[in-house]
């Protein structure tokens, strides 16, 4: 078991499989010992990027669990390969409910997966983040992440000017 | 507010330095940081930041000026979630925000130059990092390109075929017959 201690002083123990997720810790338990302070991350987000490294530990590891389809288990049995779409519909399914969440919840886990390295947890969010951006106007990704317009109109003609091009039909 | 201190020494480092890898030794710093101040987590980090927005507001001014082309600086972000509402997005460390640009689309970057100073600095980086070398998802050259030609005249019945079954015999003629035949 290893020891994970969030910003708030809370301890959270978890097997070595869900630990090892992040390639940080991984490399931390390698020359270190098995308790691990974690300053940068609250206990919030702490427990939500466990819940997520405990399931793809699990799927990982036991790829003929009933739970997971056939295609699944057909696919690499020893690790998934990173920055790679999951293969398996059951966990992908489960990935997009598990980013059913705020912006800022997102982002809160997207650092601390950033932090932690722990690749698959990153691009999930990115990608999310990403989607919500995706065929929007300015305004409206402006609405969406509270961002407030800092350009002068001046600036903000001399850009569409400067990219006129694009925005010939936009 | 020694904590504070130390939080606005860590976030100027970090203006400082603009590439990735050091926004990760900037966060290696701040967990340096943690450990001193045992359970200081990001969030009363960024706290301390933003209550420290009136020592710092020179500087916002000036790091302005000199890294609005390339990168905007955390520093300056401060200043601006002033107004109460959380503005997570632009408070993102650049490369992570960066990363996020790489995953839309060519035909979304247009609008998110216009967006602000830092979403149009973090959308020129993933420009050149990412979207010049990659392929646009095709899309139509001409916009609706499924409905029918606007001019063509319209045709209300389907051709019918003209042959008909008791006369096929007759087109079955041979089309070149020989002398000897005749």
């Amino acid at each position: 078991m290893i020891k994970l201690v969030s910003g708030d002083g809370a301890e959270f123990e978890v097997e070595e499989e869900v630990a090892f997720q992040s390639k940080i810790i991984k490399d931390i338990v390698a020359d270190a010992d098995d308790v691990i302070p974690l300053p940068t991350v609250s206990s919030k987000v702490l427990i939500q990027v466990i819940e997520y490294c405990r399931k793809h530990a699990a799927v990982n590891s036991f790829p003929l669990s009933p739970s997971s389809s056939a295609a699944a288990a057909a696919s690499s049995s020893s690790s998934i390969s990173y920055s790679k779409p999951v293969s398996d519909p059951a966990l992908r399914a489960w990935d997009n409910e598990f980013v059913k969440l705020n912006n800022s919840s997102l982002f809160d886990i997207v650092i601390a997966a950033n932090y932690l390295d722990i690749e698959e947890l990153v691009d999930l969010v990115l990608e999310t983040v990403a989607d919500r951006i995706k065929g929007k106007q300015a305004q409206e990704i402006r609405r969406q992440f509270n961002i407030e317009n800092d350009f002068t109109p001046e600036e903000e003609e001399a850009l569409r000017r400067e990219n006129s091009w694009a925005f010939q039909n936009n | 507010m020694r904590g504070g201190f130390r939080a606005t020494e860590v976030e100027q480092l970090m203006s400082k330095r603009l590439s990735s890898e050091s926004s990760e030794w900037a966060l290696q710093q701040k967990m340096a940081l943690g450990n001193v101040h045992h359970q200081e987590s990001v969030s009363t980090i960024l706290k301390f930041v933003h209550s420290n927005n009136t020592l710092r507001r020179k500087r916002v001014a000036l790091s302005n000026s000199v890294n609005l082309l390339n990168f905007a600086s955390p520093v300056k972000l401060c200043g601006r979630s002033r107004l109460g509402k959380t503005n997570r997005l632009e408070n993102l460390p650049q490369d992570v925000l960066v990363r996020i640009l790489c995953k839309v689309e060519h035909r979304d970057l247009k609008r998110l130059l216009l967006v602000s100073k830092t979403v149009n600095a973090a959308t020129s980086v993933a420009k050149e990092l990412h979207f010049a070398f990659a392929t646009p998802i095709s899309k139509p050259v001409f916009r609706d390109e499924t409905k029918e030609t606007p001019n063509a005249p319209k045709q209300q019945r389907i051709a019918k075929s003209r042959l008909d079954g008791s006369k096929l015999s007759s087109i079955a003629t041979a089309l070149f017959t020989s002398s000897e035949d005749e």
